[in-house]
Order: structure tokens, then C-alpha cells, then sequence
């Protein structure tokens, strides 16, 4: 319980940091959203005259750009990176942080298993990515509601964002793993967000050609595609199944290395 | 009570305990003493439950401390390098140490105060060096342990406090029995308060004695002869070392202090002062042979 409160202190600042970000994105691109659907249909045309990688590179797939959730679906692509790079950083620095600051000596002396002490940094890890999507979901929905001239999307956002937060999960435990396994500090946040970077890069390149569709399977940023998502209206069993898969099989190894190897002091 | 059996200890191409066997009865004062690198902080750490004791055992009243809460609230580490939380105030890590020690005597905490003088409101970051280390002993103090692990504890405390800090452990020591290892360079630190010392080098502990064994066992004579005489008399002692100070001659022997005595006194000399060795002599004199161990912990 202890741990739990003061990993939650020591990340308020960040947490509140990441969010005000969040707010910012949706409100400034929403708010160039009342623009662009002036010029109607036109922005479309444009869209579709670029060549495909730029449309991969630039989240836009083949989303309706005239409708607001079309849109938004495009800053989507944007807050998954930013909710992604988040909870992959929480995840690596709040398991490292103890043997980077020379505090595993003071911890490992206390009357706290090494269980306790991941499960209590993994619970306030979890709080800080489900206050990061409330207030991406929130902001979200007032924004754009507010220019979505009447029509609520607010059931497609809630979607949106719950494929989001098992994104944010994955990426989470990949970062703990990371942190649990590796006996060298100074890569872990660098490693976890090098894997974030890797998958980030195939999801782009998935979209790219046909004949890489195989990708998609190695790229959590699939799983949870705007497009794809606001075609269905529900998330991708196989994939919600892969998801649990990744996310459970991290979690083992993060208990496993942890409470295994000897920590630096 | 605590058994160090065999304890092998490696960190990827560095072996730091090498068959480590040590150990520290209830209610003793351990002094563990060693050169810089000789594996006692990995030793300490091991005992604290921190680093795992994979090859060969380390245990306190016969249960294994490595990820052993229940023991772990009887036992307190104090590190070389002390970790508070930032921007903490006394008082909060005081409520810290309550929540996570079942153990925790707030009386004994309040009524420490008046030892240390420090402000319970004051924030330990902002305190000096030693200040900070003496909140590591209010606290762990507070706790009333069992067995105090404690690395290089007195560094930075002025001599006055050293002074305090030592007369509080060692009422704890003789009111409850508590157990102390504590860890040093410097034999001087350890002298009046250990009863059992332990020379860590290079990994193996190439001595553990009891303090007083050591001193009964070896002397120093200081003695100044009318005039020249023979000194065939001296010959059945074992005498270690002689040197000449002017008139004054002065002798190490090791043996019965009857004996030495009266062997002394057939030579009718006009003075004879036999005197304890201070422990830094007796490891000079009689431990040659561990050679550098020995010649680093005293010279520091």
C-alpha cells in the first residue's frame, strides 16, 4: 500500500503533464476541423490525390475526412502514439527506477516481498494510463461533439478508447518486461521505446502494401485501428484473444525477472 | 542466530565471496572488518535479505532472510549510502517506518528526540551529512529490532555523537539482547565496541575471534633494567617483538601474564609495566601473516 501511494505521488507530475498534452491535441485539432469541413468534400480529393505512403505515414488509412469521426479517427492514430509513449515509459521507468536511483537497497531491506512490490507499482501504473484515457475520452467527447454539429459519436469514441486502453496495457507490460529482464539501467527506456518505435513503424508499413497484411499480427497498432474499429463497431475478437495473450504472458515475465535475478544497488 | 555458511556470491566476471562462513550469537556485537573491496557490503547486503544467497545459506534463528518478510521486520539495515524520500520531513518518514514496521515503539521514537535534537518538522534533505545519518538511527531504533546490519555506520557523525550513537546501541545490546553486526575499515572505530571480530579478505573471513581471546593471549612490557644483564631468563618466553627506546626496553609477548611477570621480575628491574594491546597492535604483532588485510585496516 505504501509503495502504491508513493509511486502515485511520484508520478502526478508527468501524469498531469501527459494529460494537459492530450487535452491540447484534441482541442487544437479539432478546432481546425471547423475549417477544414468548410471546404466540404474537397479536402477528401486532395487526401486521395496523395500517394499511399504518405496516407500510411500520416495515420490517414481510409477514413472519411468530411465527417467529424472520420476525422477524428485521424487524430486518433496520433493519441494512440502519445498514449502508447506514455504508458511504455510509466511502465519501464516505474520497475527500473528503483536500481537507476540506487533505491533497491532501501526497498529490499524493508518487510516487502518483491511480489508486493510489482504488484503495488503495476496497480499505480494501471490508475495512471486509466486517468490518461479518461481524460483523453472526456476531451475527446466534448470536443468533438462540440463540432460535430449535433450528430453524438460519443459511442464510437467510447470504442475508440477502449481499444486504446488495451493498447496502452500492452505497451505498459512491454515496458516492464523490459525493465524486469534487463540488468542494465541505462537501456531500459531506450529499449522499451525502441520496441514501441519498431511495432509504430510496421503498423505504417502494413498499410503501405497488401502483400505485408502477414505484418499486422507483430504490430499491436493494428489491433486497434481507427478504420477498421469505426467499420466494425466492435473490437476484433482475435485480436482482443492476442492482446490478452501478450499482455498475460508480460505479466508473468515481469513477476518472473523480478523476483529472480539480483537487483543493482 | 546468525549462520553464514558457505556463501558464495557472484556478480558476472567478479567473485565477492568466496565460501563465506561466519557467525554472530544473540546478544554480540560483530565487527566485521576488511579492506576496501573485500566483500563486506555484498556480505551485509546478503544478510539484509537485498542480494539472494544462491550459492550456500545465510539465515537469522534458523529461517533463510532472502524475501522473508516476517523476518524482515526484526532485522534493520542501515546502508553506507542512506535513501530518504525527497522532500521529506522526519516525521514523514517516521509515519513511513510505523506503517511498513510492525514493531514500531513511538515511545521510544518520541523519547529519542532528546538525544538526537533534531526537529521532528525539519526536512532531511536540508539536514547535513551526519545529521542525516542520525535519523537513520532514530528510526531503525524505533523499531526496536532484533538484529541491527549496519555498514559503515558512524562515518560523518561528529566524535561526541559517535559517542552517543555507540552508548545507545550498546544499552540495546544489554536491555534486549539485541544483535549487531556492524562493518568498518577502521579497528580503531570497532575496539570498544565489538566482542567478536571477523577479518574479511578478498573474499573469504580469515578470522573470527573473540575479542577477548585475543587480548589475554598477548601483552606488552615496558621495562628498564639498573644495567646490562643477561637475558637468558627471557629466553622461555615467546616474545614477538623487542625494541629499544633509550633505557626503556619493550617487549611483546605472547603467553600467561603470571608467567611473563614473574619471568620478568628474576631480573630485578628498576621498572615493569605490563600493558593491554590496543587491538591494532595485537593484529600487527600477531597477524603478520594475513599481511595485507591486516596492514589496510590499520593504516587507514
Amino acid at each position: 500500500m505504501n509503495v502504491f501511494i508513493i509511486e502515485m505521488k511520484a508520478h502526478r507530475k508527468s501524469l498531469i503533464i501527459w494529460c494537459i498534452g492530450v487535452i491540447m491535441m484534441v482541442g487544437s485539432s479539432m478546432a481546425k476541423y471547423v475549417g477544414m469541413s468548410l471546404s466540404g468534400g474537397s479536402m477528401n480529393e486532395f487526401m486521395d490525390s496523395l500517394p499511399k505512403s504518405l496516407q500510411a505515414i500520416w495515420g490517414l488509412g481510409s477514413l472519411d475526412l468530411s465527417t467529424v469521426i472520420g476525422y477524428y479517427g485521424v487524430i486518433f492514430f496520433y493519441l494512440l502514439l502519445m498514449a502508447t509513449i506514455h504508458a511504455v515509459m510509466l511502465g519501464a521507468n516505474i520497475i527500473s527506477k528503483e536500481e537507476r536511483d540506487k533505491t533497491t537497497e532501501f526497498l529490499l531491506a524493508k518487510p516487502i516481498s518483491r511480489n508486493a512490490v510489482i504488484t503495488s507499482k503495476l496497480m499505480a501504473s494501471i490508475i495512471n494510463i486509466v486517468i490518461f484515457n479518461i481524460v483523453t475520452l472526456v476531451s475527446s467527447i466534448l470536443f468533438v461533439n462540440q463540432y460535430g454539429n449535433g450528430a453524438s459519436v460519443t459511442a464510437e469514441i467510447l470504442l475508440l478508447m477502449a481499444g486504446m486502453f488495451i493498447l496502452q496495457l500492452i505497451f505498459l507490460f512491454i515496458g516492464t518486461a523490459v525493465a524486469a529482464v534487463s540488468n542494465n539501467v541505462k537501456i531500459v527506456t531506450s529499449l522499451s521505446t525502441g520496441i514501441l518505435l519498431i511495432t509504430f513503424m510496421f503498423s505504417v508499413i502494413v498499410d503501405l502494401s497488401e502483400k505485408l497484411e502477414i505484418l499486422k499480427y507483430f504490430t499491436p497498432f493494428k489491433y486497434y485501428d481507427a478504420k477498421n474499429l469505426l467499420q466494425d463497431g466492435h473490437l476484433d475478437p482475435v485480436f482482443l484473444v492476442l492482446s490478452i495473450g501478450i499482455i498475460v504472458t508480460l505479466s508473468i515475465v515481469t513477476y518472473l525477472f523480478y523476483n529472480k535475478r539480483d537487483l543493482n544497488t | 542466530m546468525i549462520e553464514v555458511v558457505n556463501l558464495i556470491k557472484e556478480f558476472d566476471d567478479l567473485e565477492a565471496l568466496k565460501g563465506v562462513n561466519l557467525h554472530v550469537n544473540k546478544g554480540s556485537i560483530y565487527g566485521l572488518l576488511g579492506s576496501n573491496g573485500a566483500g563486506k557490503t555484498t556480505l551485509l547486503k546478503t544478510l539484509a535479505g537485498i542480494y539472494k544467497d544462491d550459492k550456500g545459506q545465510v539465515t537469522i534463528d534458523g529461517d533463510r532472510i532472502f524475501e522473508n518478510e516476517a523476518l524482515k521486520q526484526r532485522v534493520i539495515f542501515i546502508p553506507d549510502h542512506l535513501f530518504y524520500f525527497s522532500s521529506y520531513t522526519i516525521e514523514d518518514m517516521a509515519k513511513f517506518y510505523r506503517e511498513v514496521y510492525s514493531n514500531w515503539n513511538e515511545d521510544r521514537y518520541r523519547s529519542l528526540q532528546s538525544v538526537f535534537k533534531l526537529d521532528f518538522n525539519k526536512k532531511i534533505h536540508k539536514l547535513s551529512k551526519g545529521m542525516q545519518r542520525q535519523v537513520a538511527f532514530w528510526l531503525s531504533l524505533s523499531i526496536t529490532p532484533d538484529v541491527m546490519i549496519l555498514d559503515e555506520p558512524l562515518d560523518g557523525l561528529d566524535s561526541v555523537m559517535r559517542q552517543k550513537v555507540k552508548n545507545l546501541l550498546i544499552q540495546e545490546v544489554a536491555e534486549r539482547e539485541m544483535t549487531i553486526i556492524i562493518s568498518s575499515h577502521n579497528l580503531r572505530e570497532l575496539e570498544d565496541l565489538c566482542d567478536h571480530i571477523g577479518i574479511l579478505h578478498k573474499g573469504e573471513l580469515v578470522l573470527e575471534k573473540e575479542l577477548d581471546d585475543l587480548k589475554q593471549d598477548i601483552h606488552k612490557i615496558q621495562v628498564v633494567f639498573k644495567e646490562p644483564s643477561s637475558r637468558d631468563a627471557l629466553k622461555e618466553l615467546n616474545i614477538l617483538y623487542q625494541e629499544e627506546r633509550g633505557s626503556v626496553l619493550l617487549f611483546i609477548a605472547r603467553g600467561n601474564k603470571e608467567k611473563i611477570l614473574s619471568c620478568f621480575k628474576k631480573l630485578q628491574p628498576v621498572i615493569l609495566d605490563i600493558l593491554p594491546l590496543t587491538l591494532e597492535e595485537i593484529f600487527i604483532y600477531e597477524m603478520g601473516d594475513i599481511g595485507y588485510a591486516i596492514e589496510n585496516i590499520i593504516i587507514e
